[in-house]
């Protein structure tokens, strides 16, 4: 097989007796068709770094497909979750489950954390909310989900659902156990800032 | 397209990453083509004079090659003239002269393949125009432009130049039979 240069070089010469000169011109031809040579040092200096050419590349797509098959399997661990928490028997057996989970991994956190998807304390300026989500230790957080905040309540004040919930906030100003629930309201940040 | 303006942006960088590996290979069988000692050193050469001037590169890849090709044909042009001027003259080693059943000419042309015999064997303008045809890809203009001729004076001379090596062939028949 010869290439479109050599049919235009023969084609050119205007010479009727090309058979004999295809396969020669074609190991002509390849003599440009061997390894690329390794390149010195002078000229690997002025290349690109190798990471721009083809490594990204492969990266991008490994890493497209890692976000495509977590993104697949998120909708539908969605799909499920959304399909169970239409009855009532699921969703409370799913509440009690996070919620021991939560005691274990971390018992201060499990008695005054909202649900996931609600807001966080520390970010929620309003104090009523805080009442309400203090209002019954354990049961706060499936009524914050269920029903409405009880509006004839005592309000409590909003660090009252903060120190009891972390007991070891003010004794311990560096352990990060005891920051992470108290947030940007935490008590023991403050004498401690510069 | 003209690209970039000059120094070592990364977008010069990139162009003369992929300028190598598309046509490093090419440039080194040119050179082989043409009978150069150390084609390889030469072909990193070739590149190292393109960097600078990548800035006049016009006509995208094909503009690219002829730039390059017409850096590799002046350091052909060179080694001819060199060549032709001063003579390689190396030492006598006797321990290295197998001259007993061999000529110095034949142990020398069996460290290449028969199509380069045959090249060697064709005058330096048939040589080129062939190689610059073929090896290469330009086109007749493109061809005409590096070796400062005309196209009508480059397609007489690749006419010649493959009765040249018909003729070499007719003959590598005959004596092979």
């Amino acid at each position: 097989m010869t290439s479109a240069a050599i049919e235009d070089l023969l084609q050119q010469s205007g010479s009727d007796d090309h058979a004999c000169l295809r396969a020669l011109l074609s190991e002509i031809e390849a003599l440009g068709a061997g390894d690329v040579p390794a390149p010195s040092a002078e000229v690997l200096a002025l290349m690109a770094p190798s990471t721009g050419v083809t490594r990204p590349r492969f990266m991008s797509r490994r890493r497209m497909a890692i976000v495509i098959t977590l993104a697949i399997a998120a909708s539908l661990g969605m799909g499920a979750t959304a399909a169970a928490a239409a009855i009532p028997e699921v969703r409370h057996a799913a509440q009690n489950v996070i919620q021991a989970v939560m005691q274990v991994v971390a018992p201060g956190l499990g008695k005054t954390t909202a649900p996931f998807g609600s807001p966080s304390r520390g970010d929620d300026p309003d104090p009523t909310t805080h009442s309400s989500d203090s209002d019954g230790q354990r049961r706060s957080v499936t009524k914050s989900s269920v029903s409405p905040p009880k509006p004839t309540s005592a309000p409590s004040p909003p660090r009252a659902s903060v120190v009891p919930a972390n007991p070891h906030a003010t004794d311990a100003p560096v352990g990060p156990p005891a920051q992470i629930p108290t947030g940007k309201h935490s008590p023991p940040a403050q004498p401690h800032a510069p | 397209m003209v690209v970039g303006n000059g120094g070592s942006n990364p977008d010069e960088r990139l162009l003369f990453t992929v300028a190598y590996r598309q046509h490093a290979a090419t440039v080194n069988g040119y050179l082989r083509s043409q009978g150069l000692p150390d084609p390889e050193a030469v072909t990193q050469d070739v590149f190292l004079a393109l960097f600078p001037r990548l800035a006049e590169i016009s006509g995208g890849s094909d503009g690219l090659r002829a730039l390059l090709f017409s850096i590799a044909h002046a350091r052909v042009v060179d080694h001819h003239r060199r060549r032709s001027k001063a003579p390689t003259v190396s030492e006598y080693d006797p321990e290295s002269d197998r001259r007993t059943t061999h000529s110095a000419e034949d142990v020398a042309l069996a460290s290449h393949s028969h199509v380069q015999v045959l090249l060697y064997s064709l005058p330096d303008d048939y040589r080129e125009v062939l190689a610059l045809r073929i090896i290469a890809d330009l086109s007749l203009e493109g061809t005409a432009q590096i070796m400062g001729k005309t196209t009508g004076a480059v397609k007489q001379l690749q006419r010649r130049a493959l009765a040249a090596l018909r003729t070499q062939l007719s003959m590598n028949a005959e004596s092979t039979s």
